[in-house]
């Protein structure tokens, strides 16, 4: 793919055949480009918003010489172009799969500096954390606390038992409970984030 | 319920690393189509980050997420977000929304008295909670007192209607006695009347009229009237008078019979009777003269008597006027 940019006229076609709509197509753009990225990180690629990347640019470019999208399932022209592009990042990758990152190592810090300050940088944010935390914490309905709470902190995670009687006493589904407790926890990670950044 | 938990598995084993190319496709394709699918895969993720902050991921499926999930920054981060956040969520006081609303607004420090006691209100409350019993307790003394006098007057009422039930019955019964008793006369009466008909109809006579109208009509007279004058007896003669009656008082000397003839005003005889007896009327002595009205016209007559002494010569007895009159 060197020597090829994706143009507007090509994003332009590429939006087109996602959807009439711009609106829509946008959307659908969007949502194409997140599984994308969650694609390739499952699959282990570290470069997992870059690949997503290539990948879109990779259609775009079939589409302008000529190719079209099925209109019932144009997510299938992605995702084989998607599995291509891994196949060839496993032929180049340096962190194949399975091998931990030495990132992971933060215990280590006897007698570095360096690690000594990681520590302390990595102390400060999570203190920045805590804090951003708390208030968004305060910032959620009362039910939405509550429902997290019981989630996530009475009792065993793993236990579905537990989970069923909180969900019946809610009034919900357990896949419900869980949907709307995946749903909470990313508001809280987006107002946490969204705190972190405005605190910097 | 069993398919959803070995989907579940499926899709841990998938982010975890431990499906087979194959497999990791097929889950692939489905979430790149289904939207619905791919939620539940982040769902899953999510789940898994969370176990993994808390430590209670089993030895094996910890060392896969860390090398699956820790090998992004990104990843470490939210692996972090969800250690505080586990870590402070037990610290958080929220209510319980779910709780019934008679139970949520009060700790349960605060819930030492029983509730009869009423200890548990402030004394504004529990002040107005005694004036409204006391109003509840005199409202339900006066309802008693007034269901009572109600009930009284109600009896009262029911024992007059009855008394009244009882004179209206009596008076009925009365009245009913009474139209008993006058059906009763009418009917002897109509028995009698009956009766009358039948007797007078045996004896020919038909009475055609009410008994208002007689069959003989009577007149007494008395002699020495002149015609035409003065107080002349007069005899109105119905229409169904068959005899006009005539009673003839003597006055003179008695004879043995009598000779009646009677004259109209022009002088002609009408009717004329021979060997007529006298008979005692009470202290009067009488002639009784059956005249047929059929032969008396509406006239002025004059009837003269003639007597038949013992040795057989006649001699005037007296005369008599009248006038009939037709109705």
């Amino acid at each position: 793919m060197t020597g090829w940019t994706l143009t507007e006229d090509a994003l332009s076609q590429l939006l087109t055949q996602l959807d009439p709509d711009r609106a829509r197509a946008a959307e659908k753009y969007e949502e194409l480009r997140h599984k994308l990225m969650k694609f390739f990180k499952w699959r282990g690629c570290l470069q997992f918003e870059e690949y997503a990347d290539r990948t879109i640019d990779l259609v775009a470019r079939k589409l302008s010489e000529g190719a079209e999208l099925q209109a019932a399932n144009p997510s299938a022209f992605f995702y084989g172009v998607a599995v291509n592009l891994l196949r060839e990042h496993w032929r180049k990758s340096v962190n194949a799969p399975g091998q931990l990152d030495d990132n992971l190592k933060l215990e280590s810090t006897a007698g570095d500096p360096e690690k000594i300050r990681e520590q302390e940088e990595a102390w400060r944010e999570r203190e920045a954390r805590l804090a951003c935390l708390r208030q968004c914490l305060e910032k959620l309905p009362s039910e939405s606390v509550y429902l997290i709470k019981q989630y996530y902190s009475e009792g065993d995670a793993l236990d579905k038992e537990q989970r069923k009687q909180i969900a019946e006493r809610m009034n919900l589904s357990a896949t419900a409970l869980r949907s709307r407790a995946f749903r909470i926890r990313g508001e809280l990670e987006q107002c946490i984030n969204k705190c972190l950044k405005a605190g910097k | 319920m069993k398919d959803e938990r070995a989907n579940e598995e499926l899709l841990e084993r998938y982010l975890l690393g431990q499906l087979s190319e194959e497999e990791q496709q097929r889950i692939e394709q489905r979430f790149f189509d289904d939207e619905q699918y791919y939620q539940r895969l982040l769902e899953m993720e999510d789940e898994l980050r969370c176990a993994y902050a808390r430590g209670i991921l089993p030895r094996a499926q910890r060392e896969r997420f860390e090398r699956r999930f820790l090998i992004f920054a990104d990843e470490r981060k939210r692996v972090e977000l969800a250690r505080d956040m586990l870590a402070e969520l037990p610290r958080v006081s929220v209510e319980d929304p779910f709780r019934p609303a008679s139970r949520r607004s009060e700790p349960k420090a605060a819930r030492s008295w029983p509730p009869w006691s009423f200890r548990w209100l402030s004394p504004a409350r529990s002040l107005a909670l005694v004036a409204v019993g006391l109003v509840i307790v005199a409202g339900c003394v006066w309802l008693l007192f007034e269901t009572a006098r109600l009930r009284n007057q109600l009896s009262q009422l029911r024992a007059e209607r009855a008394a009244i039930e009882q004179q209206l019955e009596q008076r009925s019964a009365a009245e009913r006695a009474r139209a008993l008793q006058l059906s009763q006369q009418l009917e002897q009466e109509r028995a009698r009347r009956a009766q009358l008909e039948q007797e007078l109809a045996r004896r020919g006579e038909r009475p055609s009229e009410p008994s208002m109208r007689p069959a003989v009509i009577a007149l007494l007279l008395t002699p020495g009237l002149v015609r035409g004058g003065g107080e002349t007896k007069r005899l109105a003669l119905p229409p169904d008078v068959r005899q006009a009656q005539l009673l003839l008082e003597l006055t003179g000397a008695a004879y043995n019979s009598y000779r009646a003839v009677l004259l109209n005003s022009d002088g002609k005889e009408v009717w004329s009777r021979a060997g007529l007896q006298a008979r005692l009327d009470g202290a009067r002595r009488v002639i009784i003269l059956n005249i047929p009205s059929r032969l008396l016209a509406e006239d002025d007559y004059e009837l003269k008597l003639t007597g038949v002494a013992a040795a057989g010569q006649i001699e005037q007895a007296g005369s008599y006027y009248f006038t009939i009159l037709k109705q």
